[in-house]
């Protein structure tokens, strides 16, 4: 009789658990998702805009008195992109990676930062690796290359990111990931579809062409592409064999 | 004699040069999108509209937003993803950035950061905070550096950027 009262107890422990990890996957949910060129984000009940230099935080507990917490400096040049994942924002500048803590999510903090050469960069993140792009074609950005780069940023790593490989490409825009694969806008060039199975050597699997992509957001099953004048959606219930559902174009 | 062919060759190869520049420079750049100076801070609800040139995008739910640059954001309904069902759009002067968290609108009209809630056909300005997009929507320069097409006043103001491909723009910063 023992027995079953203490299998019994383990069980609502169990289920309380489950229960537990459920609803706080249920919060997070609850905002969307934006592309990897975004300058502005929501994480839980704040929301965070990126200026050229500057991080401001917002409390958007309640929608109609929201209210600016704070703002800090980043660095003199140029931001232009954040991406959260779990307690971190990724932020994209000219001059490099930026990652911060948002465990307080009231005040995110500067944990690390990864300097490259001056280019165009947004950032897309998952638990141990960052995927950087830098492209070059516009010459105001001073960079030099056009190409992905993956970063470690795996435990202390994170304080100062470690390039783990890069990958030469034409004109690399937004980006984002479901698995072992990278989705890479191109522009005028296409997307690639790049399996990062083995972060050391990504490797191109194909391009899709016939339209200039600007930025994606895989979205379950669901890839969600900006291209000129519209909108692609793409079944990725097999990430490296993006299906075509549909287009909205001019 | 020598001198003229000289010259002659000179101008002939600096021509050709430009003519290469001038056939060979595509890039993904920004234009500036052109609007009405007289309702830069109205925003309404309207039908949908056609995408014009697209903008940065946000999903939540089964509702994809996509910002029109400059010009506001298209509202789009993806429970089936093979066939969309574009529910309207939203006419914002400015609006380069969207996302939303429980039905709520969070977006830029010029410099302003603005809350919007739909209201049965309407949507409502539920919070306004001027200049909180300071450097990023600015009229004079895209939100990123790099070569731009450059502005013409005889357009109208400058209510926005739009991210396309661009061939020889000749402005940059």
């Amino acid at each position: 009789m023992k027995k079953y009262y203490l299998s019994f107890l383990w069980l609502i422990i169990l289920c309380s658990l489950l229960a537990a990890c459920k609803k706080g996957d249920a919060a997070g949910s609850s905002a969307g998702a934006g592309g990897s060129t975004a300058r502005m984000t929501i994480s839980g009940n704040y929301m965070y805009i990126v200026s050229s230099s500057k991080l401001y935080t917002y409390d958007i507990s309640q929608p109609a008195q929201t209210v600016l917490l704070n703002e800090q400096y980043i660095s003199w040049n140029n931001v232009e992109t954040i991406f959260p994942y779990r307690d971190k924002l990724f932020i994209g500048s000219q001059q490099g990676m930026f990652v911060f803590d948002n465990s307080n999510p009231k005040s995110p903090k500067l944990q690390g930062q990864a300097q490259h050469f001056r280019a165009c960069d947004p950032v897309v993140a998952d638990n141990d690796y960052a995927y950087v792009t830098l492209r070059n074609s516009n010459a105001g950005c001073g960079g030099t290359l056009n190409q992905l780069q993956i970063y470690d940023i795996q435990g202390n790593n994170i304080l100062t990111p470690k390039m783990v490989s890069t990958l030469d490409m034409p004109e690399p825009n937004g980006l984002g990931y479901k698995d072992d694969v990278l989705y890479v806008c191109l522009g005028i060039n296409g997307m690639n579809v790049i399996s990062i199975a083995d972060k050391t050597k990504p490797a191109v699997l194909k391009t899709i062409t016939g339209n200039t992509f600007i930025d994606v957001i895989p979205y379950n099953n669901l890839l969600i592409a900006y291209i000129q004048g519209g909108i692609v959606l793409y079944d990725i219930s097999t990430p490296a064999n993006p299906k075509l559902l549909s287009t909205i174009q001019n | 004699m020598r001198a003229k062919k000289l010259i002659a060759i000179v101008v002939l190869a600096c021509l050709s040069v430009s003519c290469w520049k001038r056939n060979n420079e595509t890039v993904l750049g920004y234009a500036p999108v052109y609007g009405d100076a007289s309702a830069l801070k109205s925003i309404t609800l309207l039908p949908a509209q056609d995408v014009e040139e697209g903008g940065k995008i946000y999903v939540a739910g089964n509702m994809l937003f996509q910002v029109e640059s400059g010009k506001g954001i298209h509202i789009t309904d993806i429970s089936n993803p093979a066939q969309p069902q574009q529910k309207g759009f939203i006419k914002i002067s400015g609006c380069q950035e969207v996302t939303v968290k429980n039905g709520i609108i969070y977006t830029n009209n010029m410099n302003d950061l603005v809350i919007l809630q739909q209201n049965g056909n309407a949507i409502d300005v539920v919070k306004r905070l001027p200049e909180s997009f300071m450097n990023s929507s600015s009229t004079t320069v895209p939100p990123e550096h790099g070569k731009f097409e450059c502005p013409d006043p005889s357009k109208g103001v400058i209510v926005g950027w739009q991210k396309k491909t661009l061939i020889n723009p000749n402005c940059s910063y």
